[in-house]
């Protein structure tokens, strides 16, 4: 039902930015621009190429708006040239990244989830916070650009496979196959570590 | 690590968000490449632009705008024909000139060469009462006499023609 009503506000957004009204399309940004923000953010690992790819992936979006049918939701298209953008980026950067993650991370340690997470789970427990997080994206980062969006959109999203088949155009067999692949891989990357 | 511990640890990554103020900077800063991007289109989509918002604004229909710019197109190419310089065709354009210029219309000094041809007349005597041309205007003593030969007048003046 709530999703219903996000996606009847999103139709009438767009149909008032393809019928020019600006304001209507920087609804849209401040809507959904934290959920790109974590998508790009956790592929790249690094803020300021997260920047300057959601100013990009915004741009585009605003220049194809026209041609934006409704065959999809609103949050599948930007999420779709969203990974498509990141993905090409990343191809073309190659192995030149470095890591900002814990200019961010900080914040976590406050958070509810994580310290029930490190309370009652003993290996998890023993090993220091920050080293954690600093192996686990280091361990993201190892993973494939196809193998790191799909953890990224069903790990740390929590979107549902049949969104993420539709974001990637693969179907869901793929997703839930590159998940199980990738998630082989983090476990051994993070168990070298305990 | 088990697969369920893997989950929890990268399920609290979704609470990873960049420091407060970041998204109405990123705002802002969409604003700015958008009205960078604008001034960067050539002059003539940007006027295209504003005469189609123009209409829009309007109401007018897609053949009334049809109309309306097949007649500007019209009313142009007719500004042109109009305003540039009539071509000179062989036979025509010179003569033409040498025909209705004043030192050749009034001027007796205009000698014709052609064999058998019979010295330049005025069509309609004047009356000696009225002032002619002439004598109302002197002509300057650098203008040159004008000459036929072989049915083409002699011009001081590039032909251009190649």
């Amino acid at each position: 039902m709530q999703e219903d009503a996000s996606r009847q506000q999103d139709n009438e957004l767009i149909a008032r930015t393809q019928a020019g009204d600006a304001t209507a399309f920087d609804e849209l940004i401040v809507k959904y621009s934290p959920r790109l923000y974590g998508l790009v953010y956790n592929m790249t690992s690094n803020h300021e190429d997260t920047n300057d790819l959601l100013q990009d992936v915004w741009a585009k979006s605003y220049r194809s708006i026209n041609g934006f049918r409704g065959q999809s939701s609103f949050y599948t298209w930007i999420h779709s040239i969203g990974v498509n953008m990141t993905i090409n980026f990343l191809k073309k950067r190659g192995r030149r990244h470095h890591m900002s993650l814990d200019d961010i991370d900080s914040g976590i340690q406050n958070d509810k989830e994580f310290i029930e997470l490190t309370a009652t789970s003993s290996p998890v427990r023993e090993a220091d916070l920050s080293e954690l997080q600093k192996r686990l994206n280091e361990s993201l980062q190892k993973l494939s650009h196809d193998h790191r969006a799909v953890v990224t959109m069903f790990d740390i999203q929590g979107m549902p496979h049949a969104e993420i088949s539709k974001i990637l155009g693969v179907s869901e067999g793929t997703v839930r196959s590159r998940l199980f692949y990738a998630h082989r891989q983090l476990q051994n990357f993070l168990t070298e570590f305990h | 690590m088990t697969e369920e511990q893997l989950s929890a640890l990268l399920r609290i990554k979704r609470h990873e968000q960049p420091p407060a103020g970041y998204y109405d900077q990123l705002l802002r800063d969409i604003h700015r490449n958008q009205r960078t991007e604008l001034l960067r289109q050539p002059l003539w989509k940007i006027a295209l632009e504003r005469v189609q918002t123009f209409f829009g604004e309007h109401s007018i229909s897609h053949t009334s705008y049809a109309g309306a710019l097949a007649s500007v197109l019209i009313m142009g190419v007719g500004a042109i024909t109009f305003f540039s310089p009539r071509a000179s065709g062989p036979g025509t354009g010179t003569a033409g000139l040498a025909a209705v210029s004043p030192a050749a219309s009034v001027n007796p000094s205009v000698i014709s060469l052609q064999q058998g041809s019979a010295p330049y007349r005025p069509l309609f005597e004047r009356s000696p009462s009225f002032p002619t041309a002439q004598t109302a205007y002197k002509t300057p003593a650098t203008q040159q006499p004008r000459y036929i030969i072989d049915a083409r007048p002699v011009s001081y003046e590039p032909s251009f023609s190649f």
